[in-house]
């Protein structure tokens, strides 16, 4: 991450104390309940939100005060010039600095070329120049990393790096060849960004932190059934996949109609795709429609039948007493459905499913996602065309792809609610397109995944238990970049919920950072989350004992995380409007890195202010009744009954 | 006519001019078409739909006090067209309809499309010729305003009377006097400059105001003279200062005028001001003309029209290129570039900065009140904003009737450049939401009262003509003056027991007996709640502070040495040396550097030493509102999409705020209650003076901390308007 460590930027983000740098804080903020690495986190994600600023630091409101006020805090700057002078990685315990290049020159698209000293550790890549002022720092973790390239020389002696990033840019790097030192610069880089490739550990594995609150407790499976109110009559928690046995990529608890018995579930399993057979995901707790989630069924060319699965959908319908009919929504485009069907694959067709309703949401694969994502780096890094930018965007199609997918949760959402009907939800895996469908759907119509607790839920149980690819999908510390099973789905997903989010301000607990963060931790491989595919992986690595949660970092300051306007809309159905009058590319996010793009004022800032000049001013308030009694009690005579009580100020949110 | 029967709150002088029964009107929400019963109005003010149901008229959400959710106001009409199976056609005054229509459709200036229905063989249609005609007034004196005015009057007149009055309730400066001009200078600490009444009777140019700020040292016969060689006369004269630099605005040179020497000395020193280095700037450079900025209105219309947006078949996903296609963003885009380079330049040292254009009287105005707004927090508070419209628009003679086309006249004039400025500073206000006092709502306020003819701030071209229609609207009125008695509309009743006064003084002399209301009245318009939504509550003025001490010292010694002199073009973001810098003949040659357009950086080697050299240019250090790229500029959807759907939570969070406003300042109000009742006790320690310290600016955050200073601080977050009024 690009950013000026000077008291000006920090100061605005950060109280003082913070404002010496990394190295630092852990020694001046004791009282930090998470440690110096919490701080430095935030500050990586203060950075991050506040673009790259190299040389344009933020006169906004708040920095600007401090500017005119608060000059004269002269120890952070020269603390800060030390360090600078150093030009030396800050580094959390565990991480080791693996290589040190001076003298290499970075090649900013946006201010030039900047000279400076390279630091490479296990976990991420360090650059830092005192040639300017404020000192230039580029801070990455390798985690980012798709592909480094070594650029042949243009001159004899000198040669350059490519580093590819998957969160939207690319890094050149330039140094002289013959020193002995710069070699092993790119071989370090090669090894600690793709570990994986070359056999040896994440850094997750590596990274011990002590965090207030447990981030492995946040999801429990069988209560976040409980919440929903299962087991019920129709609906039981089922152990048939406690091995893994039934479904490898299913979670080991899964929640089944009641009625079927085990036997079946293995027939069914056999009919569809990776035995990812049809589970309930969410149950409405009035009208006891559900939404189940499962992988296509094995029709194949011939149309192959299966009793058992035929049977299963019925009880799925049956389970709901308000409607006699099932929609099964498959997120593919109809024409691909069809070609899947040749190759084995298939869907339900309504003559064997009676009473079944099969539509297409006409999503399109992850290959298709992958080449749009591509497209937008291209326009929105590192040059942007200020006279063709919508056009641009058009290009790209990934906004249209965005409205697909809020437009197809809309519609299961508007069968489950109006229509209070069960809906079956597929694709071919049944673990890219339905976890995106599902979970946005759950977001529209369940007001419990809106707050931060239900969304870490929300992530966990759509996504991880039930096998979304992270580990393929992303390519954790794998080198092969051009891997055709690379794919932005979850980055779409999380785009998603940005674009609800700003639709529907006030009715999410969370804030943008909070998606940042979750973004920026997918690539980081700082926190155990999101490696490996599925559940009977992470059980296998260990990955709770051995690496540590996002949550527990996320959870450990949910301060930060915190939208103030946030209002509980309990039992509403926020139905985002999906079309693209109403839709906007996350600038903040996709184009966070051009410095031309300084981020708005976050106003939630200035909202949170005014709450806490109300609650200073109440208990000022309180105060002044309890001092104004006591006197009138004291000045009056002892004759005088003390029942002049303090009238507590009432108020409310 | 009694308002029960008509079923609308008539305006005092507003008459029924047509009424059809048995129409329904359609709405579409989420693709489905509802439709309503009712009965269509067509007053010589609007056209009104009653919902046969309630029968009563419709309270309208938007608070308005003139309008009903499902009115429109006849100005605000766009066309009106009527349809039948077959055949569509758009009605204009004149045109007879041949047919029988079964859907009227008006499209109004504020993107909304009203959509009635008409039983077939029903009488009802005849209404829709009715309001064709009425829409576009024979002549102008056929506007409903100056019936409405000259009821009005007598009522302004009993108000008057009737309250006793205090210039600061009703603050906002006209720049229609002397005093306005003279405390403008003394705010920004101008100096070399005086005011001139040289204009007074409009003789030296007939679209600027009166008051004109000129060089101290011209004498008004050299002003006088020096105005043949601008167009319109429009001469170069004094609007801002800043930190040393002046701001100027200036037409075109008449180049075909013969000047003597001595005349063009004195034009070069009208020019050069009060500073010794002048930069003019040609507004019209890379900026879209007024048609061109017409042609995007229109595009943008149709873009965000219903029957472009709601087409289910076709999902709207060519909406970005179509936006693009509109080019208004990249207008707005180039307007705001253009505004910063301006502002860099007057942010950095001492100089005098010129606009030029062709009349003065368009993209001079957007460019100047930018400038203005993005560099002086004073602009951003809503008292600011309005003596900014009036400083650089309604005095500065922007033709509001023709390029808002009141009249009807011509189409060919038409440019809402007044509209896209309002863009503009809608851009910067989402993306710095904490440095404006005013909101959303209020810039869509002022946006929607440029379609309601009622005010005099957007009904004319110039002063000139305010003052000519103002004065035979007097003598109109003498006339009448005793057929009159029935005082406000019904809708005034609400406001009337509250304080709403007009400024002692707002009107000139003459002028007086018959005053337009200006639009700044905006108790005329919305009622006391809704206005409060104008008001930001997440307002910090910490900038305010930053910019009023740094004020750089001028140095007016070395405007008087010419060899010291210097003079740049600025175009295309770079600095040019002029080959002249005034037309004729005689006129003296800029020192020939280079005629090579070169940066800044290039020019700054060149520079001889001696010379102070020019900062590098666009230095975004420093500048509070830097351009903004594409990225960032969003289409102002609570405005121009606000009929289609959607925008109902945003206001639910700006209401939250504004809440949690109004509790901190009852709570206030609430703790100095109680404050006074501990000092009114017997043994009442004296820690108040040390606790409640009175530091008016105490800016927010950094006493957040610190009870002590709460009061105080925010105290300044809200009534900072009233604070800064009583500062001038």
């Amino acid at each position: 991450m690009d950013r000026v460590v000077t008291s000006d930027s920090l100061a605005a983000k950060k109280p003082p104390r913070l404002a010496s740098g990394s190295g630092q804080a852990s020694a001046e903020s004791p009282e930090s309940p998470a440690g110096s690495h919490v701080e430095w986190c935030k500050q990586l994600i203060a950075a991050t939100i506040s673009t790259q600023l190299s040389t344009i630091t933020v006169p906004d409101a708040v920095s600007k005060d401090y500017r005119v006020f608060r000059r004269p805090d002269l120890r952070v700057l020269r603390d800060g010039n030390k360090l600078a002078q150093m030009e030396e990685a800050p580094l959390f315990p565990g991480e080791a600095i693996t290589a040190i290049a001076k003298d290499v020159t970075y090649i900013c698209p946006f201010i030039g070329a900047i000279s400076g000293t390279l630091t490479v550790t296990e976990y991420k890549l360090y650059f830092k120049s005192v040639e300017r002022d404020p000192p230039f720092t580029l801070d990455v973790p390798l985690g980012v990393v798709n592909r480094i390239e070594r650029i042949a020389g243009i001159q004899e002696n000198s040669c350059g790096l490519e580093i590819v990033c998957k969160d939207m840019r690319n890094l050149r790097f330039a140094y002289k060849q013959e020193e002995h030192g710069k070699l092993e610069i790119f071989e370090n880089l090669m090894q600690f960004a793709f570990p994986v490739s070359k056999n040896l550990p994440l850094f997750a594995l590596k990274y011990k932190e002590n965090y207030p609150v447990q981030g492995w407790k946040v999801y429990d499976a069988v209560g976040e059934y409980k919440r929903q109110g299962l087991p019920n009559e129709s609906w039981a928690i089922s152990k048939i996949n406690s091995n893994y046995e039934l479904c490898d990529t299913y979670p080991s608890v899964v929640v089944v109609p009641t009625s079927v018995k085990d036997d079946d579930l293995c027939k069914v399993a056999a009919f569809r795709t990776r035995g990812r057979i049809p589970v309930l995901s969410w149950i409405h707790p009035e009208s006891q429609a559900t939404i189940t989630r499962c992988s296509q069924p094995m029709v194949g060319p011939n149309d192959k039948r299966c009793k058992e699965d035929e049977k299963y959908l019925q009880t799925i319908m049956d389970a709901n007493a308000q409607s006699h009919k099932l929609i099964i929504f498959d997120a593919r485009q109809s024409s691909v459905a069809d070609a899947n069907k040749a190759k084995g694959g298939g869907y339900e067709s309504e003559t064997s499913y009676s009473n079944a309703e099969l539509l297409f949401l006409e999503i399109h694969n992850i290959h298709v996602m992958r080449e749009s994502l591509r497209k937008l780096k291209d326009v929105v890094y590192p040059v942007i065309d200020d006279s063709k930018w919508l056009s641009n965007i058009d290009i790209t199609h990934w906004l249209q792809y965005i409205r697909i997918l809020l437009a197809g949760a809309v519609r299961i959402a508007d069968k489950i609610e109006s229509a209070k009907t069960s809906v079956v939800v597929h694709c071919s895996d049944g673990w890219d397109r339905t976890s995106q469908l599902t979970s946005l759907t759950m977001l529209i119509l369940d007001s419990y995944y809106r707050t931060i607790k239900g969304f870490e839920v929300l992530i966990e149980k759509e996504w991880l238990s039930f096998g979304h690819r992270f580990a393929v999908r992303i390519g954790h510390g794998d080198e092969n970049h051009a891997d055709a099973d690379r794919s932005p789905i979850f980055l779409q997903f999380i785009d998603c919920v940005w674009q609800m989010t700003k639709q529907f301000p006030a009715a999410f607990e969370f804030n943008e950072l909070f998606l940042l963060t979750i973004l920026d931790h997918l690539y980081s491989c700082l926190f155990g989350t999101f490696l490996y595919n599925c559940e009977q992986q992470r059980v296998k690595e260990e990955v709770q004992t051995n690496t540590v949660s996002l949550w527990s970092y996320i959870n450990s300051q949910l301060e930060e995380f915190t939208n103030p306007f946030y209002v509980n809309y309990e039992n509403h159905v926020l139905y985002p409007v999906a079309s693209l009058r109403h839709l906007e590319l996350w600038v903040n996010y996709y184009v966070r890195w051009n410095p031309r793009m300084r981020p708005q004022v976050p106003i939630h800032q200035n909202c949170k202010e005014l709450l806490s000049i109300r609650a200073e001013l109440q208990k000022k308030v309180e105060e002044l009744q309890r001092e104004v009694s006591s006197m009138a009690v004291s000045s009056s005579s002892e004759r005088a009954s003390p029942t002049h009580s303090v009238s507590p100020v009432q108020t409310t949110v | 006519m009694s308002d029960r029967l008509v079923g609308v709150r008539l305006l005092m002088g507003e008459k029924v001019k047509g009424e059809a029964r048995n129409v329904r009107k359609c709405s579409f929400n989420k693709q489905l078409c509802e439709s309503i019963a009712g009965k269509l109005l067509c007053t010589n003010f609007r056209v009104a739909f009653v919902a046969v149901e309630t029968g009563t008229p419709q309270v309208a959400e938007e608070g308005s006090l003139l309008l009903g959710a499902d009115d429109v106001a006849l100005s605000c009409i766009d066309r009106v067209v009527a349809v039948n199976n077959s055949r569509t056609k758009i009605l204009t005054a004149a045109s007879n309809l041949k047919f029988q229509p079964q859907t009227l459709l008006i499209y109004c200036k504020d993107f909304r499309l009203l959509h009635f229905q008409f039983e077939p063989d029903s009488r009802a249609c005849e209404i829709i010729p009715l309001i064709a005609q009425s829409c576009q007034p024979a002549s102008p004196r056929k506007l409903f305003l100056f019936q409405y005015s000259v009821e009005v009057s007598n009522d302004l007149d009993h108000r008057q009377l009737n309250s006793n009055f205090d210039g600061e309730l009703y603050p906002t400066r006209m720049f229609e006097t002397q005093l306005d001009w003279e405390m403008e200078l003394a705010r920004t600490g101008a100096s070399g400059w005086r005011v001139s009444l040289v204009n007074e009777r409009f003789e030296a140019s007939a679209s600027l105001s009166k008051i004109l700020v000129v060089p101290r040292k011209i004498l008004d016969l050299d002003i006088k003279r020096a105005c043949a060689h601008f167009n319109e006369g429009r001469i170069p004269r004094w609007i801002w200062h800043h930190r040393g630099s002046d701001l100027l605005r200036m037409s075109n040179f008449q180049s075909n005028t013969y000047a003597q020497r001595d005349g063009l000395s004195k034009l070069e020193e009208l020019l050069y001001g009060a500073q010794s280095k002048l930069v003019i700037v040609d507004v019209e450079d890379e900026l879209p003309t007024p048609p061109e900025i017409q042609l995007a209105h229109s595009r943008l219309k149709n873009v965000c029209s219903y029957e472009n947006c709601s087409s289910v078949r076709d999902p709207d996903d060519k909406w970005l290129s179509a936006l693009e296609g509109t080019r208004w963003l990249e207008a707005v885009r180039l307007c705001l570039k253009k505004a910063s380079e301006v502002s860099s330049l007057l942010s950095n040292q001492c100089l005098t900065v010129a606009l030029q254009e062709t009349d003065d009287r368009d993209l001079a105005c957007l460019i100047s009140s930018l400038v203005q707004v993005m560099l002086d927090p004073y602009w951003r508070t809503m008292l600011g904003f309005q003596s900014l419209v009036q400083k650089e628009w309604v005095e500065a003679g922007h033709r509001f009737s023709d390029r808002f086309n009141h009249h009807w006249t011509t189409d060919k004039d038409e440019s809402p450049v007044f509209l896209l400025f309002l863009d503009c500073v809608w851009q910067l206000l989402d993306h710095y939401p904490v440095s404006f006092e005013f909101t959303d709502t209020y810039l869509m306020a002022i946006h929607d009262s440029t379609h309601i003819l009622l005010f005099r701030t957007f009904l004319f071209n110039c002063p000139r003509e305010r003052a000519y229609i103002q004065q035979t609207l007097a003598t109109d009125r003498r006339t009448r003056s005793n057929l009159f008695s029935n005082g406000w509309p019904r809708t005034r009743s609400t406001v009337r027991g509250e304080q709403v006064v007009l400024k002692a003084g707002f009107f000139t002399r003459e002028e007086s007996s018959c005053p337009l209301p200006p639009v700044w009245d905006w108790s005329l318009q919305f009622p006391t709640k809704h206005q409060r939504l104008f008001r930001n509550a997440l307002y910090s003025d910490t900038q305010l502070l930053a910019q009023n001490g740094t004020s750089v010292h001028s140095n007016t010694e070395q405007a008087d040495a010419p060899s010291l002199r210097s003079v740049h073009l600025l175009s295309k973001g770079l600095l040019l040396v002029p080959a002249q810098l005034l037309p004729w003949k005689g006129a003296s040659v800029a020192k020939k550097l280079s005629r090579l357009s070169q940066s800044l950086e290039s020019l700054l080697e060149m520079e001889q030493p001696q010379r102070i050299p020019l900062p590098p240019f666009l230095d975004p250090v420093g500048l509070p509102f830097p351009p903004i790229p594409a990225p960032g500029l969003r289409l102002w959807k609570s405005c121009y999409l606000r009929w289609l759907s959607a925008g109902v939570q945003r206001k639910a969070r700006d209401g939250q705020i504004a809440a949690l406003a109004s509790q901190i300042q009852s709570l206030e109000r609430r703790l100095r209650g109680e404050a006074d009742g501990r000092n009114a006790a017997p043994n009442g320690l004296d820690r108040q003076g040390n606790q409640i310290p009175h530091r008016p600016n105490a800016p927010i955050p950094a006493c957040l901390s610190e009870t002590a200073t709460m009061e105080t601080s925010f105290s300044t977050s809200v009534s900072k308007g009233r604070a800064i009024a009583a500062d001038l």
